[in-house]
């Protein structure tokens, strides 16, 4: 039983001259303060629309049944309008034509449908 | 409790010797005469080397501790300069006036004489000092060196000042003298308390993913090195010591914009930050690193930054500013045992 004594008792005095060391050892030089840094990141998603599956269609045979083209916008109210105008005689679009038009009467020839997607296409 | 006695008593025991034998612990046996040295400033006086002042003419006490030979051999007399070996910090060092400090390969014939040889008329530029007889005590009485470091020196935090000694002395009683100058390497020590300080800024371009309401998630993940950041942005450290790192991002790395909900994956874009070689996506991926001491010249203290998409815009809800701020926070640290070198990680 004492032996065992002993024995702790060199071992607790070696761990005390080690810490002791180890504090002294530490010179007690002061560290100062944090630094912080900032660092800002960017992206940007513009708004805009674009053409859903987008086709070319060439048809002869008015009895077929083409679905539209749709426009998708990733901004959450898109608008999309559509006018009917007369086509000036160098290709630029004139007149509106009002919506309330007799559909029964037949377009002139030179009549274009202007599709606006907003924000943009 | 005889234990504890014993333990506490070993403790005390260390420290009061520690405490009574500032200097070197024990005179050095030789047959030649010669001296050691260590210089601590007190406590009370520290430097900063990012303080624009510096440390001016600060009073450092200098204590030698001559040779002894086995029996009755003792160093009498002692006439010593300092050498700053090349690539030393710059630092003026001062005795009674007159500048003991030399360049390496400039010391002009210092030291020159002993003061029982020239009764002190070479004495100007050398630490002079006679410890006495046989009796006397090894150890000098402390001898007031000034000591002024200029700011930004590049001193290391907690090491002391390794300088060498150029000397002659005389021996006594069957010790032999040195009269031909002779260089001890490392023989002087000065501690003048360098605080760990540090300062640190981000160099570069804006981190700017730029437009990306066009790029899929797939596109973007199949072409990371388009939508990484340049790796020449980076943070550049300047520290005395070595110091801990933390990252952390406001919206754990998901890029949102004012009013965005951080829950709402339509909001939020991924990305992930590449610091310290280390890929990081979320706030608890990152922990505290340690890095070793950067210098004061930085030239170990750049630590680049990246960043990468991981997710494209197409299918997020538009906003010119989409963003997120990161945090790195630098905390300077007077010891590390696992410090690593983090330049160009």
């Amino acid at each position: 039983m004492m032996a065992l004594t002993i024995l702790i008792s060199n071992r607790i005095a070696r761990a005390a001259i080690v810490l002791a060391s180890m504090s002294l050892a530490v010179p007690a030089v002061p560290a100062m303060a944090d630094e912080v840094n900032q660092v800002a990141i960017y992206g940007e998603v513009a708004p805009r629309c674009w053409v859903a599956q987008p086709m070319k269609v060439a048809t002869t045979n008015a009895a077929v049944q083409v679905p539209p083209a749709r426009a998708i916008c990733n901004q959450a109210q898109p608008v999309l309008a559509s006018e009917v105008r007369m086509i000036d005689s160098d290709g630029a679009l004139m007149k509106r034509v009002p919506t309330a038009t007799d559909r029964t009467a037949p377009f002139s020839p030179r009549t274009a449908l202007e599709i606006v997607v907003t924000p943009q296409l | 409790m005889r234990v504890w006695t014993a333990g506490l008593s070993a403790l005390g025991l260390t420290c009061g010797l520690a405490l009574a034998q500032p200097a070197a612990a024990q005179s050095q046996i030789s047959s030649v005469c010669g001296v050691t040295g260590a210089a601590t400033a007190p406590a009370s006086i520290t430097y900063d080397p990012f303080s624009p002042g510096g440390l001016s003419e600060a009073t450092v006490p200098l204590i030698l501790r001559r040779n002894r030979g086995l029996i009755l051999g003792r160093t009498r007399e002692v006439s010593l300069v300092l050498v700053s070996p090349s690539g030393s910090p710059a630092l003026d060092v001062t005795y009674n006036g007159y500048r003991v400090i030399y360049p390496e390969g400039s010391t002009a014939g210092r030291p020159r004489s002993l003061n029982s040889k020239d009764n002190g008329a070479g004495a100007a530029g050398e630490i002079r000092y006679d410890f006495g007889s046989l009796l006397a005590a090894d150890t000098s009485t402390p001898l007031n060196l000034r000591v002024t470091v200029p700011p930004g020196t590049d001193l290391s935090a907690g090491e002391p000042i390794i300088l060498d000694l150029l000397y002659i002395c005389s021996g006594e009683n069957g010790m032999a003298s040195v009269s031909v100058p002779t260089r001890d390497t490392g023989t002087i020590r000065i501690n003048v308390n360098t605080v760990s300080a540090l300062q640190a800024y981000y160099a570069g371009s804006p981190l700017d993913f730029g437009e990306i309401g066009e790029a899929t998630t797939a596109a973007v993940l199949a072409a990371p090195d388009r939508y990484t950041t340049p790796a020449s942005n980076s943070l550049r450290v300047r520290s005395s010591g070595p110091f801990e790192v933390r990252m952390r991002s406001q919206n754990d790395f998901k890029l949102t914009y004012p009013g965005g909900s951080l829950s709402n994956a339509a909001q939020t874009i991924r990305y992930s930050a590449r610091f310290l070689g280390q890929e990081i996506t979320s706030n608890s991926g990152f922990g505290t690193r340690t890095c070793a001491r950067a210098g004061m010249d930085g030239s170990a203290g750049v630590l680049p930054l990246r960043t990468t998409l991981k997710e494209g815009g197409s299918a997020k809800t538009p906003a010119t500013n989409y963003s997120d701020i990161i945090s790195i926070t630098f905390t300077p640290i007077v010891t590390a045992s696992s410090a690593t070198s983090c330049a160009g990680l």
